[in-house]
């Protein structure tokens, strides 16, 4: 799977990074001063290296916790994410990382501890506020878990924390070490989905859709909290009812009453991803939909295909759940443009 | 199209010979097979002389992002047996320090190596490949192509046993034709990567005839592509979209009925 590593000449003794070695133990291992080398240089081809990434072992020294964006957000007071990875191991033709990065490279940061202080930082800075936390924005939380261990790491430190919330999101059936566990009261798995006939055409290397499904039915039977996003949501000709389909899949399989929250947003890019996009996959449906820019740097479906598409699902799912487990999502420019800026070395 | 850049007559020979790499008229050191997808051009010793031969390559082909460019040639290493062949996964240039990580996104059954590029030839045998060429063609051609269309692959010439006082032009002929099937496989894989670039850039062939008697403006010029390339994408098989607009005289009256056409087209992935 993996046949080339970086790994930052600082954390080559990490004992986290020698493990995650240990698990590759035919790739070709090469040190490097900083990861920026290799992830930030100009010029590379992410459709390219799509083909076959190499994984790079590196340390972060800021930002561990950021604020997250608003469209994100399930009920919290103050909301952040953390990314321990960058980039995903799966190959969603709409995903926005392939527009803001130049690699496609897995970027592993092992210095968790770093991570862990930060979250701690932020739930004392919150007081009597509700924190919530979110990881899956720049990676699948729970894709690569088994080599980066993820869920056992990270998941100790919230039960630390009662009173603030994880939402892992995902499109992964690696749950082994999440059923190994406790459920905790204060952790929500959240998995996306798009109707099978989409994921089948855009949501390249992902599990389908009847499988997350599986996995979803098995960590609620566990006892995890379960959250849905339908985010984003994809235009083609009939969707209304593949969405429909899709909805009654789905809550044929969900147990509404243990169910956090469900979430909904269309599909949408900065201006600037978008170009990048369609000139990395010229040949891509998804490119040649109706799409506009919306006057605020982004591009999203046309507001008609737009409105009419979230407004019949927000009524189909309403038929399924209280409208408080609902949560629409509300693009906004203004933080896209800052995590770009916070990504850029 | 791929370009390779040799240092020496000994290693270049026997890819002149395999791959029919014939010299171009009115460009000395440069050779060119029949079909036009592989050249090969030879550059003298050293990293300046690397990186000229770039230059001179990419200008004579007027290389844009999508050709592939190999630096093949003869290296050194402590203990690797004479013949060995490697890709490279980092070079650095030992006199400023600089170094480059090609992305190897293709499956090859070469090892990959670290090389470091010398500017003396050095008798210090190292962990790592040695040679005095690879850092000068990197600084250039990473200039002109993407990263993972620039690689080098570098054959054993000398180790710590067999030193570089019994390299002959004979032995690097040898050693090169030896690795024959292995240069071929890496060449084979960085075409098909250039040729995908190719492409997926390529406006297409009907982009070439609808402007062909028509005037477009640059603005006007981006929007025929973007419209092409929507159109290509809903309707892959459609080829006789240049002939269905021979009748209309303006740019603007093209435009507007491929936007039309785009508008009414329905949306599906799985065709």
């Amino acid at each position: 799977m993996i046949d080339q590593i970086y790994i930052e000449d600082a954390v080559i003794e990490h004992p986290r990074a020698r493990a995650i070695l240990q698990k590759f133990p035919h790739a070709t291992v090469t040190q490097c001063a900083r990861y920026g080398e290799i992830f930030n240089r100009r010029a590379q081809n992410f459709r390219l290296q799509k083909i076959k990434p190499a994984l790079i072992l590196a340390e972060k020294f800021t930002n561990h916790v950021l604020p997250s964006p608003p469209e994100y957000a399930i009920g919290g007071e103050q909301n952040y994410y953390f990314s321990h990875m960058l980039n995903c191991i799966y190959d969603c033709r709409y995903c926005f990382l392939q527009g803001m990065y130049q690699s496609a490279h897995y970027v592993v940061f092992v210095n968790y501890e770093d991570f862990f202080d930060a979250i701690s930082d932020k739930v004392r800075a919150a007081g009597d506020a509700s924190v919530h936390f979110f990881s899956g924005y720049d990676c699948d939380s729970l894709a690569l878990d088994p080599v980066t261990g993820f869920v056992e790491e990270f998941l100790p430190v919230f039960r630390g924390h009662p009173g603030a919330l994880l939402e892992l999101r995902t499109k992964s059936t690696q749950i082994r070490s999440l059923l190994a566990q406790e459920p905790m009261p204060n952790c929500i798995i959240a998995y996306s989905f798009t109707p099978a006939e989409i994921a089948h055409a855009i949501e390249h290397k992902t599990p389908a859709v009847s499988k997350r499904l599986q996995a979803l039915q098995r960590l609620q039977a566990h006892g995890w909290q379960i959250g849905l996003r339908f985010d984003p949501l994809i235009y083609q000709e009939g969707v209304k009812e593949q969405y429909k389909t899709l909805f009654e899949q789905v809550f044929r399989r969900v147990d509404t009453e243990l169910l956090h929250s469900v979430s909904l947003g269309s599909f949408r890019l900065p201006k600037s991803y978008y170009q990048k996009l369609s000139r990395l996959y010229p040949e891509e449906v998804l490119f040649a939909s109706p799409l506009e820019e919306t006057g605020d740097g982004m591009v999203s479906y046309r507001e008609n295909i737009r409105d009419d598409l979230l407004s019949f699902c927000r009524d189909a799912l309403l038929c399924y759940i209280p409208e408080h487990k609902f949560f629409p999502c509300e693009p906004s420019p203004p933080f896209q443009r800052k995590q770009e800026r916070q990504h850029a070395l | 199209m791929l370009h390779i850049i040799c240092a020496l007559k000994p290693e270049s020979r026997p890819l002149q010979e395999h791959f029919e790499l014939r010299p171009l008229p009115g460009a000395a050191s440069i050779y060119q097979n029949p079909e036009a997808r592989l050249t090969l051009t030879l550059s003298g010793i050293g990293k300046s002389a690397a990186a000229a031969a770039v230059a001179r390559t990419r200008d004579h082909f007027r290389a844009g992002r999508s050709h592939a460019w190999l630096n093949l040639g003869i290296a050194g290493h402590a203990s690797l047996p004479l013949g060995q062949a490697a890709v490279i996964n980092k070079v650095t240039d030992a006199a400023s320090g600089k170094t480059w990580y090609p992305s190897l996104v293709f499956t090859t059954t070469l090892p990959a190596r670290d090389l470091l590029t010398l500017d003396q030839p050095d008798n210090d045998y190292r962990e790592e490949l040695f040679d005095m060429e690879c850092a000068g063609f990197f600084q250039a051609a990473n200039e002109c192509a993407t990263l993972e269309l620039v690689q080098a692959l570098k054959i054993i010439s000398d180790n710590a046993d067999q030193s570089m006082d019994r390299i002959n032009p004979d032995l690097v002929s040898r050693l090169v034709t030896q690795n024959l099937p292995v240069i071929e496989e890496v060449i084979e894989q960085l075409l098909a990567l250039s040729e995908l670039q190719q492409r997926l850039n390529d406006p297409g062939p009907d982009y070439h005839v609808i402007i062909r008697h028509r005037h477009f403006t640059v603005s006007q010029g981006h929007k025929l592509q973007s419209s092409l390339r929507k159109w290509r994408a809903l309707y892959p098989g459609d080829t006789g979209l240049a002939d269905r607009l021979a009748g209309m005289k303006t740019a603007a009256d093209i435009l507007r009925l491929l936007q039309d056409e785009l508008a009414k087209t329905p949306i599906r992935f799985n065709k």
